[in-house]
């Protein structure tokens, strides 16, 4: 049985028709198009699928699409303002917070929700604000002083 | 294929869930997981996160937390301060992440992390089949007690409400019952798997903590730093000369520890020297922790 | 805990695939779509070893929805493998470990694909399953390959569940050994394990005619093509394989693998096909695990220091199949030997077939395991005659200009800077509480010289493309050829695109692997940016009527050197319609000749390493006597890889590969139940390290400009991070609790155990 529900995605509206066991990441991914969130485990231990979910922030693997019914979702496409990148997705890069990139939207998520929560965390805050999210890459180092330098600069996130 | 409900008032979802086949979910991280592996497949999924259950309040002299209360929000309540054992285990389960999400009433009812439960090319005893694969392989992350299922309790809250004597309030459509958290679970027997004494039809709505105790600490050890499921989980509270202490990730349901001898009950196996050791090691700390 | 010192100050190179990284718009293969597209599942074997006596999959092709299902005898039986062809597509007579593909199905949605697989019938024969795999060598052992010897393969020493045989001789280590003042001995056991990338694998195919262009995660483009177009017997120029953005591989993304399946279904299905891997798929396919390894280890000591002979045995789990196995018998000699000057060696090292999933090439393949005991091995050996581990190292690593203990001149190499660096960093000798403890260990890698092609063109408004057949996995290496080009060039790095991971585009390239892509592909953008320079002085020397000599190419102009205003802009010279395009690959450097003796088996060049990387790691931990759990604290990793062509990649590089290190040192060791089936293949019981397990981690350079190597006297950046790692963390871990935990990883449990037997 399919339920009609709305999804508000980075300020957009969405009516789409679910099933019940239908996650919101493979809602948003493959109803909607926006296929920024990954999956990596299915099982919320990578933190890949990461969106916020009316300002959580949340395995959307492990989420079902009914749950988010009416919520305000944001995802990685919704970070940065048009073609203007986020100041967490500029020192991203700068700080080499970035290689592969699979693990960056669930990461940039959870850093964002980690800033709006508490704007001047320590390095060891950032370290345990994103330890849900897996990176194979970067030994976390970048990612952390990405977060660090964007909290000292002030920017809103 | 199950229709999905999202009932405004606890009664609505008693009455959904009075209904054959039903399932309530909180925060969903355990039970999507288990849908998806056809752990389980309910008819009905009743959404209970805007049936008004997700308060904590104050409660006489203790304090009152609605079972969608998540597990980020007891971790730092200002009500609960004088529960530090409680906040600690909120605190420390699953990821940060997580924590937003997971509630207090799936987190006591959770399933376990075994995965000879949870991977979906066998089944075990747990899961209804004839053997608990667990006693073949690997021990570490196993339950030290004895039994046809030696899987291990995940939750980290359970030990903390046990030792601060706490009440769940478990309803149905047909009337409120209130017991120890303890007594939520049971070990499981050849006719009954199951690891919980909710009834198909009952929900929890409310913990209920009584007075605080004088003194409390909750200490684990994981597989790692973070976002692992507790190998031991254990929580010690004073209340005046008594302590009280009971543990997760030792036995398939929280396990209430004799103080003076916490390795009573749990012999383990040649493979589990370590977890028991584990285990000796946090109630010496943890005695010292609440009597300082 | 995080160094948290701006990395602002150097050079600011922002990656051109970044800014689809962080928008979340760049696609990976699991994002793609194709219309009409249909999805892939496999039927995996149900023993891990057993003869098949009946395939039937009628049952399967009459349901709803299915549109192909293939086993053996729905496509050509060709045998394949790198090095020993012992691999079929879909299991014909016999399965071999749990991952073995018995049939693959296409079907309207993944799940009526995977109610098919498991509709398919198998009626097997089950045969005794190795999974102890040093039994494997045992006279009468079962042979998981019955019919080894018709295989093609590489003379690697094989016989049997041998797959490979590999020695390392010299002097004479019988007799030497009686000089020592002290002999000492150990045995290592590491388990296996996981590459683990995030990015699960993907493939999508889609046939054009008799052509079929494959979208996939793989980390080795063109070995996938070679791959297709070898299993389904077509020309290279009917496979086009694609790579969309790659979201990680350490190897586990290495060979060709699976995208022979997904082509074949699309052909059958007429429609596109896409494959996407669980986590749990992810963890049992082949090739997608670091191989376990048993080490014993026998070295004879002088009191001052002197190694007067080193004997080691190594035995290696292949699994069920070879893969890009065949080198690893002799790579883990080599690092049973390690860069310290030793006369008497003898080292036999054995990697065999056994019913585990099949190992391949993870991050500097046998390296972390081999250096780990070693290193271990080491700072026991500086015990047994009353020495500091550091000054033991310090008497015994390669001088410059000296051999190895393959008899390799190792001229300009930097590995005795690499231990006081490491050591200072980490303020060896410090006091500490008595639960904590500094270890320090040295490894070595070599660079890998291997042809690698690129082409540069300008465009017409003077901007340039690079085509290259290099790979991107995530470390940066291709995101910095624009730096390389632009050098050669006068221009600016961003004033390059760059079009690659398409085999249709790009010469051909050995892929993500072996730490070559800025080594090889670096050297081949040079000659080939080199070559449009020449283009560009051509045509300039006519428009400015200079002799080449006078002229230089700078700032986006040629111009006359002493004459700024005469010049002529790149832009100009490009818009004249005249095409600007230049391709290379630079000459291949070798590894200067060993000497050690001509009697080895399996010799397959690695006796010699070309512009060997060389490390020193020094870990700083903290023991919980109580209950063995480990946290390092602080990390300091000295690396000699040469000059170092983009720094913020290089260092990225160390940061992952010692957090990928201390997940292997301590937390991440895949076990196999009593038929080799994994007991962990899952991220909840198999951890990868989070960001809060993750120390200080200090760098240092230790830039030895190379002769006979990658770009600006670089070497291989990507694989070393890894290598020492485990016995820098291991040797602390003893120096706490006052004995060396023997195997890996080094759990809390093993680690509680290893002092409970000390104070026995």
């Amino acid at each position: 049985m399919k339920h009609p529900i709305t999804l508000n995605v980075n300020g957009t509206p969405y009516s789409v028709d679910v099933a019940t066991a239908q996650s919101l990441l493979y809602a948003v991914r493959d109803q909607l198009g926006l296929t920024g969130s990954k999956e990596g485990c299915d099982d919320s231990e990578c933190g890949a699928c990461m969106m916020l979910v009316d300002g959580r922030p949340t395995n959307s693997c492990s989420y079902l699409a009914v749950q988010a019914d009416g919520a305000e979702i944001t995802t990685v496409e919704g970070l940065g303002e048009g073609d203007e990148l986020s100041p967490l997705q500029q020192v991203f890069l700068e700080e080499g917070g970035v290689q592969c990139g699979f693990c960056t939207p669930g990461m940039l998520i959870a850093a964002t929700a980690l800033l709006q929560a508490n704007p001047s965390p320590t390095a060891e805050e950032i370290r345990i604000g994103v330890s849900g999210n897996l990176c194979r890459c970067t030994g976390y180092d970048g990612i952390v002083r990405a977060v660090l330098r964007v909290s000292r600069e002030g920017a809103s996130v | 294929m199950s229709t999905f409900c999202r009932p405004t008032t606890l009664a609505d979802a008693l009455a959904a869930l009075a209904e054959p086949g039903s399932r309530v979910l909180a925060g969903g991280t355990d039970l999507s997981g288990l849908i998806d592996r056809g752990l389980a497949s309910p008819t009905t999924v009743i959404d209970v996160q805007d049936a008004g259950l997700d308060r904590i309040e104050r409660c006489g002299a203790g304090v009152r937390i609605g079972a969608t209360a998540t597990l980020a929000t007891v971790a730092v309540s200002d009500l609960l301060t004088r529960w530090t054992a409680l906040r600690e285990a909120a605190a420390a389960a699953a990821s940060p992440l997580l924590r937003n999400v997971a509630t207090v009433g799936g987190n006591l009812c959770q399933h376990t992390r075994c995965w000879y439960y949870r991977g979906v090319e066998w089944t075990c005893w747990l899961g209804g089949g004839d053997t608990c694969f667990a006693q073949i392989g690997e021990h570490e992350r196993h339950g030290l007690q004895p039994g046809d299922c030696i899987s291990a309790h995940p939750s980290d809250l359970a030990p903390a409400l046990i030792v601060s004597d706490a009440t769940v309030v478990v309803a149905s459509a047909t009337g409120i019952r209130e017991q120890p958290v303890a007594a939520l679970y049971r070990r499981p027997d050849v006719d009954d798997r199951s690891l919980l004494t909710l009834g198909p039809d009952e929900v929890i709505t409310h913990v209920v903590l009584p007075a605080p105790p004088d003194a409390s600490v909750y200490l684990r050890e994981g597989q790692r730093e973070a976002f692992s499921f507790p190998l031991v989980g254990l929580a010690v509270a004073r209340f005046g000369e008594r302590l009280v202490m009971a543990a997760a990730g030792v036995a398939n349901i929280p396990h209430l520890l004799d103080p003076d001898d916490v390795l009573h009950d749990l012999p383990g196996n040649p493979q589990s020297a370590w977890k028991r050791t584990v285990l000796a090691t946090l109630a010496s700390r943890g005695r010292t922790a609440v009597t300082m | 805990m995080a160094a948290v010192e701006s990395k602002q100050a150097q050079q600011v190179f922002i990656r051109p695939d970044g800014k689809e990284k962080v928008t979340g718009v760049g696609r990976y293969t699991a994002d793609l779509n194709l219309t009409g597209q249909v999805h892939a599942k496999f039927r995996y074997a149900d023993h891990t070893h057993a003869r098949i006596t009946r395939i039937d999959a009628s049952k399967a092709r009459a349901l709803a929805g299915v549109f192909a299902v293939l086993t053996h005898a729905d496509v050509p039986e060709v045998r394949y493998g790198g090095m020993v062809q012992d691999r079929l597509m879909f299991a014909k007579d016999a399965v071999r470990f749990e991952g073995d593909i018995i049939a693959g199905v296409a079907a309207l949605t993944p799940e009526i694909a995977a109610q098919a697989a498991a509709l398919v019938e198998v009626d097997y024969e089950p045969l005794p399953a190795i999974t102890d795999y040093e039994s494997a060598m045992a006279p009468g052992a079962q042979l998981i390959h019955s019919d080894w010897e018709s295989y093609g393969a590489e003379d690697m020493g094989r016989d049997g569940n041998v797959l490979g045989h590999s020695t390392v001789i010299r002097g004479d280590a019988d007799a030497a050994m009686a000089t020592a003042d002290a002999v000492v001995s150990g045995r290592y056991v590491a388990d296996a394990s996981q590459g683990a990338p995030i990015e699960p694998r993907a493939i999508i195919a889609q046939w054009q005619g008799d052509k079929v262009t494959v979208w996939t995660s793989t980390q080795v483009p063109f070995a996938a093509r070679t791959g297709v177009a070898t299993v389904l017997e077509l020309p290279e120029s009917h496979v086009r394989v694609v790579v969309p953005l790659l979201g990680g591989g350490f190897g586990s993304k290495c060979d060709f693998h699976f995208e022979g399946h997904v082509a074949a279904l699309a052909r059958a299905a007429r429609r596109p096909v896409k494959l996407v891997f669980s986590r749990h798929e992810e963890f049992i396919a082949p090739d997608h695990r670091r191989e376990g390894m048993a080490v014993e280890l026998e070295t004879g000591v002088r009191k001052d220091g002197t190694i007067v002979a080193r004997r080691a045995r190594l035995v290696i789990d292949g699994g069920a199949y070879c893969g890009e196995g065949g080198f690893f018998a002799q790579m883990a000699a080599m690092h049973a030997i390690g860069p310290y000057q030793m006369e008497n060696v003898s080292i036999d090292s054995y990697l065999v077939y056994s019913n585990n999933q099949p190992s391949s090439s993870i991050r500097a393949p046998t390296a972390p395991q081999a250096c780990w005991a070693v290193e271990q091995h080491m700072d026991e050996v500086a015990a047994a005659i009353g020495m500091d581990p550091v000054e033991l190292r310090r008497r015994t690593l390669i001088e410059r200009g000296k051999a190895s203990a393959t008899g390799q001149i190792m001229d300009e190499i930097g590995i005795r800077e690499t231990l006081e660096a490491a050591a200072e960093m980490i303020g060896y000798g410090q006091d500490l509480p008595d639960d904590e403890a500094i270890g320090v260990a040295c490894g070595w890698w070599p660079s890998f010289g291997v042809n690698s092609g690129a082409y540069v063109k300008l465009n017409g408004d003077g901007s340039g493309t690079i085509i290259t057949g290099a790979m991107e996995s995530g470390t940066g290496a291709v995101m910095g050829l624009p730096i390389l080009a632009a050098e050669v060039l006068g221009m600016k790095p961003e004033d390059f695109s760059i079009l690659y991971q398409d085999t249709d585009a790009g010469p051909w390239d050995m892929g993500s692997s072996g730490s070559q892509t800025t080594f090889n592909n670096g050297r081949a953008v040079i000659c080939a940016a080199t070559e449009v320079r020449e283009q560009l002085l051509d045509m300039a020397e006519k428009e400015l009527e200079a002799s080449r000599g006078d002229l230089e190419i700078a700032d986006g102009v040629v111009r006359v050197i002493g004459s700024p205003d005469k010049s002529i802009s790149i832009a100009d010279l490009a818009g004249s319609g005249t095409p600007l395009l230049g391709k290379g690959s630079g000459d291949v450097p070798e590894a200067g000749p060993s000497d050690i003796a001509s009697h080895c088996i399996g010799d397959l060049g690695l006796t010699a390493f070309l512009a060997p990387q060389l490390i020193t790691h020094a870990a700083h931990v903290k023991v919980d006597r109580d209950t063995g759990v480990v946290r390092v604290l602080r990390f300091a990793a000295a690396h000699d890889s040469g000059k170092i062509v983009n720094r913020i990649g290089a260092d990225g590089q160390v940061y992952g590969g010692v957090m990928m290190g201390i997940g292997q040192a301590l937390t991440e060791g895949t076990t196999f139940d009593s038929e080799g089936r994994q007991i962990n293949p899952h991220l909840l019981d198999y951890k990868l390290m989070t960001a809060s397990d993750g120390p200080e981690i200090m760098i240092h350079w230790e830039e030895v400009v190379t002769p006979n190597a990658g770009p600006k006297g670089s070497k291989g950046v990507g694989e070393p991070p890894s290598v020492p790692t485990s016995g820098a963390v291991g040797n602390a871990i003893a120096a706490v609790i006052g004995r060396h935990v023997n195997q890996l990883p080094m759990t809390a449990e093993r680690v509680w155990a290893t002092s409970q037997e000390n104070g026995q």
